[in-house]
């Protein structure tokens, strides 16, 4: 059905259609498009905004920028005039598109991966391709200290294999939490440790020491096997292996954290170990240790305004984000929630008001930003030559509550299109289910604690 | 004189023996019946003879034994017995356990806790009154792979008949299988999917360690560390060894992509099972190249709760299965022409909410067609496939088969879904699967041919023994099956 | 040297302190000058004057005389709005959500319309600074749980007492319909446990009514004719709802799915329900047409929320409030939120981008509301008599970049501060900085 050279022609939504009720016949292969667009007003991020600028894109790649460019045999053209086009937005912490979020039967899981149960039909993958999301940061729960692996997604939306959702090459990454929700979950819930901040740190350098050991016993064995032949190696154990990869720099840490306090703490570890990079997630207090974050080149990925649902919250601010970017933090915001990933364009506009940042700062917060937390951003995060065609098109600028999504293109392949798109845009349908259930909006949804109740306790937010 | 008594007796209507009334002979001749062998090999007005257990003779003129009951066959068709590739028949349904005390540590609980029982055999587990053999039976099926209930891994399948005095004559082959699905431990590791697949990468790696320590200790264990025998870990040796394939049952595609990733991340011999929703898949299937059973199971219209004033769902079927007990679910009525539905509908305002609730209606009406055709789709893509009753309930089984045969599965392909191809999965097509002589005696006889409405079972041989579908459904009496 | 003095006390009133810098509310004679004004129900202003004098608006227009005891605020370049009222949230009931000893808002019982939310409110609440600092300054606040779980109040963000924040003694009675609506993604009940519990539901609902409507009788005799020693029943579920039935106090319904709206509408009917107002509406759009002829207002929202179906067009959640408006129903637009309830103008500014348009999104968080509310000779426009409770910003209030230079609410003037600001001050350029700290990194082991 579809082929390596896509025609933006054909509406994707009635080839999204089609291949819902043919027998799929896709190669094993991430789709990668061509298109021209043409009189923009091109907002890079990192090189300033460009007036009536075309971009030519060519195999999933922004292969030129400039003005009067001229379409190669076979390329669709788009006509953006009067529009802006900014980089793809990135959502450094997500939930959606994966089966499970939390495995919270024990405060150490290094060794699940949300990677594993990825879900590629999952409507949330296309509202948030409406709001100008191309990369979302799909993550593990808060209800662990030291959770699962994450996994970095495409929003391909349209595939039904889930192993053509993952960014390929990006870094692996993984969840730590700190506060009340493991302390909660297992302190309180199940009556092992931890159960007070104290006990957090403990188990986290509890897990390190015994990964060092593990890392330690597996080097004598590979030593020894040189000259042994009957040499047995040491006792599997999937856990500790990916904590001696995060020791060895190998899965960069995303902390869910939220008061001053337990962010040091978990800095102090990181020194004692070895370990140079974390990104903290929500880290609503991170402006009361701007300066010793950015003295660690510790990152920052947080909220544009949410706060007072939990204590540890209680003391934020909303100019959080803009303190730690005039700190020299690297700061991006996130949406934790499929409601707002789709319009992080406006989260991010937020700090116009809480802190007077300029138009280029605020877009650097869901662009260049979590492109560099995430270890990608030689790929994506701006519109520069050579980087990946995910890019955003909006009919005014994306930082005006009015502005109005008109294309989304990941890899060149335009995956939303607000004139083309038809209404239901599912790609599976339940059987049995009456068509007319509704689903009401509950407020707040982060599902950063879903999956908790297993154990049979108030979960709260 | 006896055989005078039995030519006597009319044809089709052999009344059921009442208890403790024995038997006289296990020599049976159905004669002039349409004996379909194989898939696409039929054989009209001819005799089959079945003695001791065996088919012994078939054509149209074979000699009739002195001790034969003699069965008048001449409208009936004779099938293969149906084999079921995956179920729960003869195993008693285990009780929830309520109020489960939380386990001390939810993080390592112990592995019969967590539903990792790969070493549970399920011969121990089989009563041979348990209903579902004689419901699977009077469907047709006469010989099934059962695995035990449980979580992730409840434990090792064995090949039965699906009737017998006890236990242990039930078992056509133990041993045979290990099963495996996405169903989490409750309140402790490991609970999610995820989770599981970790808990089957751990087990499998450290299983390949300890066997090496094992031979490596059997060989010469001066110097070496003494392995531990621990259950789980061992009874996973054989499927290391690529001898004990695994059978992964999945609900939906995305089940299907997970067990497939780990089989390429371990390399495991794998079968799939279940395969809902497989026609989002079949390129998958297609690579993978393994064998396949697909569920029994079909989605049904919803019951809409609201008087139904247009509801074709709700209208009572013209069709009726056949009698494996009652039905209460309601029928689609085919229906005159496809579902009118426009892919690019715009609801714009309440003036278009009608038209709206219509097309979803029509888009759900054609998903459900979609899971009808899966059968047609995975036969299409050319691939070969058995059946599985583990989700569906075997009194919809008639039904939904003739449901697949509606939706462009060619009959020869739904009858070789029930017996050579299961049988060749299982490794037992020497014995099962066809009607030919010398191979086992599993046959269905049908008043007609078996995908036809109205054709309903009449017997069913298994082992060379005669069962009849009661007319009520089978209430555990126990059948006239003594033998010497 | 008397010439020097007369200098010195000029200069000091020229330059003395701008009376914004305390932090402290003070009310009195206020001349907003060379201002922008959009009055919303008399169109906007340019280059106008507006004159406050204690509490109320005394003078609006572009010729107006300048009191000699006013305070003059120059607003050149700035646009004068009412105050924006938030027609549903749980604002000053709930301290932090996740702690059960901090909230207010709902209590043990299905049938409980005798609580009241006024009196629960905090004042002193910290999302209530933090709120209006965004130029939302009235807000309608109301309990959770169960099918009749007290009566709502609307309120100023200002105040010390509930009494002091209540507005126009506002009180509205809650219902929640019951609902045929999944709460969220994982419910998964069957559908007939969704039935089974909205016919119980139901049930209870008419049983209830029926009853009430008795009360009402039994108490309309005694009071016609009371009896020496004897007096109605006390039961404080039917004396809430006394004022219901008698078309006093509005009834406001929460009802979002479609069913279960034209049930609603339904039910109204059959009780004949004097004076109601509905609430939340996620599915208003399906059956507007309705809605509008029925005549029942509508507070409609979240708009930042997700749509009710998958199969539901994105933007169906933020397109729904201006469908409605275009089939001629009345809307007010809610946020339903506690501690965020500073986003209304957002929400506003989602409903304009998706067709409701930036001049009924801005009457829909304004007049609209007071109309509903029965308090629009109070607030909700900007007109002389009306009450000054009004903001200055340097641009639409919808759009992110504004700010906000003054606040008024009730014509007190408000210091445009709260704990975020604070933490701001404090934490942008923190003292001491990192030095302190480096000084102790080289000693840790």
């Amino acid at each position: 059905m579809k082929t390596g050279f896509h025609s933006l022609l054909l509406s994707p939504a009635l080839l999204l259609l089609a291949s819902t009720f043919a027998v799929s016949v896709q190669a094993q292969e991430v789709e990668r498009g061509d298109v021209l667009i043409q009189h923009a007003t091109v907002l890079t991020v990192t090189n300033g905004t460009l007036n009536d600028t075309d971009i030519l894109v060519q195999d999933g790649k922004i292969a030129r920028i400039g003005q009067g460019l001229r379409a190669p045999n076979g390329v669709e053209t788009l006509d953006a005039t009067g529009m802006y086009v900014m980089p793809g937005i990135i959502d450094a912490h997500s939930h959606i598109a994966i089966s499970n979020v939390n495995e919270s039967t024990s405060p150490v899981t290094a060794h699940v991966s949300v990677g594993d149960v990825l879900d590629p039909y999952d409507i949330a993958l296309y509202r948030a391709l409406a709001g100008g999301v191309t990369i979302s940061h799909v993550m593990h729960g808060s209800a662990n200290v030291i959770g699962g692996q994450n996994e970095t997604i495409k929003h391909r939306y349209g595939v039904k294999d889930p192993a053509l959702l993952p960014m390929d090459g990006a870094p692996r990454t993984i969840k730590f939490a700190l506060g009340e929700n493991p302390t909660r979950v297992h302190g309180r819930g199940s009556n092992i440790v931890p159960a007070s901040r104290m006990g957090v740190e403990f188990v986290i350098r509890q897990a390190f020491s015994e990964a060092q050991r593990y890392q330690e016993a597996w080097d004598r064995y590979e030593a020894r096997r040189q000259n042994d032949a009957r040499a047995i190696p040491p006792e599997y154990n999937e856990r500790l292996e990916v904590i001696a990869a995060i020791l060895k720099g190998e899965i960069l840490i995303n902390c869910h954290s939220y008061r001053a306090d337990e962010i040091l703490m978990l800095l102090d570890v990181l020194r004692d170990f070895g370990v140079e990079r974390i990104t903290f997630q929500h880290v609503n207090e991170g402006f009361k240790i701007a300066p010793e974050l950015a003295a660690f080149g510790a990152g920052a990925s947080v909220f544009a305004d949410w706060w007072a649902y939990k204590f540890e919250v209680y003391y934020s601010t909303a100019y959080n984000a803009a303190i730690l970017t005039r700190n020299g933090v690297v700061t991006s915001i996130n949406s934790d929630s499929q409601e707002l990933d789709r319009h992080l364009y406006h989260e991010a506009a937020k700090t116009q008001k809480y802190g007077d940042l300029s138009d280029d700062e605020a877009l650097a917060l869901i662009t260049i930003n979590p492109a560099r937390q995430l270890g990608i951003a030689d790929r994506v995060g701006s519109i520069e030559m050579g980087k990946d065609a995910d890019l955003a098109i909006f009919n005014a600028h994306p930082l005006s509550v009015y502005a109005v999504a008109q294309k989304t293109i990941v890899d060149g392949v335009v995956r939303f299109d607000v004139q083309a798109d038809p209404d239901d845009m599912r790609l599976e349908v339940d059987p049995e289910t009456p068509v007319e259930t509704a689903f009401l909006w509950e407020g707040h949804d982060d599902r950063c604690m879903e999956g908790t109740d297993l154990l049979g306790f108030f979960t709260g937010q | 004189m006896l055989l005078t008594v039995l030519m006597w007796m009319p044809s089709g209507a052999q009344a059921q023996l009442s208890e403790d009334v024995p038997q006289v002979t296990r020599t049976y001749a159905l004669e002039h019946a349409r004996v379909v062998q194989a898939p696409g090999r039929v054989l009209e007005r001819a005799t089959v003879i079945v003695r001791d257990g065996l088919i012994a003779a078939i054509g149209p003129n074979v000699s009739i034994p002195f001790d034969a009951e003699r069965i008048a066959a001449d409208s009936l068709v004779i099938y293969a017995g149906f084999i079921d590739g995956l179920s729960h028949a003869g195993i008693p349904e285990p009780e929830q356990p309520r109020n489960q005390p939380r386990p001390d540590d939810p993080g390592n609980p112990p592995d019969e806790e967590a539903g990792i029982q790969p070493e549970r055999d399920v011969r121990t587990l089989l009563d041979p009154k348990e209903k579902s053999l004689a419901t699977l039976r009077n469907a047709g099926f006469t010989v099934a792979h059962v695995v035990p209930y449980g979580q992730m891994l409840p434990g090792t399948g064995a090949v039965i008949l699906l009737a017998g005095d006890d236990p242990k004559a039930l078992v056509l082959k133990g041993d045979a299988s290990l099963f495996a699905q996405f169903t989490g431990a409750r309140r402790m590791y490991p609970a999610t999917d995820m989770a599981v697949m970790s808990k089957l990468r751990q087990l499998y790696r450290e299983a390949g360690r300890r066997q090496l320590m094992e031979t490596r200790y059997a060989e010469d264990p001066t110097g070496l560390e003494r392995p531990e025998y621990d259950p789980a870990h061992y009874a996973l040796f054989p499927v290391l060894d690529g001898e004990k394939p695994v059978y992964f049952h999945t609900e939906n595609a995305l089940d299907l992509h997970r067990a497939l990733d780990l089989r390429q991340r371990l390399g495991f011999p794998l079968v799939l099972t279940g395969l809902s929703q497989s026609f989002d898949a079949v390129d998958a299937l297609k690579q993978a190249d393994v064998p396949l059973l697909l569920t029994l199971d079909l989605p049904e219209a919803p019951q809409t709760p609201r008087e139904g004033q247009d509801d074709a769902a709700e209208t009572d079927s013209t069709e009726t299965p056949p009698t494996m007990g009652p039905t209460d679910e309601a029928e689609e009525l085919p229906q005159a022409q496809p579902p009118d539905y426009n892919p690019d509908l715009r609801t714009r305002s309440f003036e278009d909410a009608e038209a709206e609730k219509k097309n979803l209606e029509a888009r759900q009406e054609m998903t459900r067609e979609q899971y009808f055709a899966s059968a047609a789709t995975l036969h299409d893509a050319g691939l070969r496939f058995g059946f599985t009753t583990l989700d569906a309930k075997p009194e919809d089984v008639m039904k939904n088969l003739r449901k697949m045969v509606e939706h462009g599965l060619p009959e020869d392909a739904a009858l070789a879904a029930l017996t050579t191809t299961p049988a060749e999965i299982l490794g037992l097509s020497a014995s099962l699967g066809t009607v030919e002589p010398g191979k086992m005696a599993n046959l269905v006889v049908a008043s007609g041919p078996i995908f036809e409405e109205d054709t309903k079972v009449r017997y069913v041989f298994i082992d060379g023994q005669k069962y009849e579908p009661a007319s009520a459904p089978a209430t555990g009496r126990r059948r006239p099956a003594t033998r010497n | 040297m008397n010439v020097l003095l007369i200098f010195f006390f000029a200069l000091r009133l020229v330059i003395a302190p701008a009376p914004d810098d305390a932090a402290k509310a003070r009310q009195g004679v206020f001349a907003l000058t060379n201002a922008r004004i959009v009055t919303v129900t008399n169109g906007t202003l340019e280059n106008a004057t507006l004159v406050i004098r204690n509490d109320r608006i005394v003078a609006l227009g572009t010729d107006v005389a300048i009191p000699a005891d006013a305070e003059v605020i120059d607003c050149a370049g700035l646009t004068i709005y009412p105050g924006l009222i938030d027609s549903g949230t749980q604002l000053g009931l709930i301290e932090v959500g996740s702690l059960p000893e901090t909230s207010d808002a709902s209590e043990i019982g299905d049938l409980t319309p005798q609580m009241q939310a006024l009196t629960a409110v905090n004042p002193n609440g910290m999302a209530i600074p933090v709120t209006r600092v965004n130029g939302v300054t009235t807000v309608l606040t109301e309990p959770s749980g169960g099918l009749l779980p007290g009566t709502a109040a609307l309120i100023n963000l200002h105040g010390y007492t509930p009494e002091q924040m209540h507005v126009g003694a506002v009180e509205v009675v809650k219902l929640q319909f019951p609902r045929t609506g999944r709460r969220g993604r994982f419910d998964r009940r069957s559908e007939e446990d969704v039935k089974k519990a909205v016919e119980e539901a139901m049930k209870k609902l008419d049983d209830t009514w029926n009853q009430a409507t008795l009360y009402a009788r039994i108490d309309s005799s005694y009071r016609a004719n009371p009896e020496k020693d004897r007096r109605p029943e006390y039961v404080p579920a039917m004396i809430a709802l006394l004022p219901v039935l008698r078309g006093e106090r509005p009834l406001m319904i929460t009802v979002d799915a479609s069913a279960d709206i034209e049930a609603a509408l339904k039910w109204v009917k059959k009780h004949n329900i004097p004076n109601v107002i509905f609430t939340g509406l996620s599915e208003g759009w399906r059956v507007a047409d309705q809605l509008a002829e029925a005549g029942i207002p509508c507070l409609v929202g979240p708009v930042l929320s997700t749509p009710t179906r998958d199969s539901d067009r994105y933007d169906k959640a933020y397109a729904n409030v201006g469908l409605m408006h275009q089939a001629g129903v009345k809307v007010a637009i809610r946020t339903g939120e506690t501690e965020n309830v500073r986003n209304l103008p957002y929400h506003a500014g989602f409903a304009a981008a998706y067709g409701l348009g930036k001049e009924e999104a801005l009457r829909a968080v304004t007049i609209v509301p007071a109309e509903i509310f029965g308090v629009s000779d109070q607030i909700g426009s900007l007109e002389v008599g009306k009450k000054a409770t009004l903001f200055v910003a340097d641009g639409d209030p919808f759009e992110t970049r504004t700010d906000i230079h003054h606040l008024f609410i009730d014509g007190y003037k408000l210091p445009l501060e709260s704990r975020h600001t604070q933490l701001y001050e404090e934490f942008l350029h923190r003292v001491p900085g990192l030095e302190k700290t480096s000084e102790q990194v080289g000693e840790r082991p």
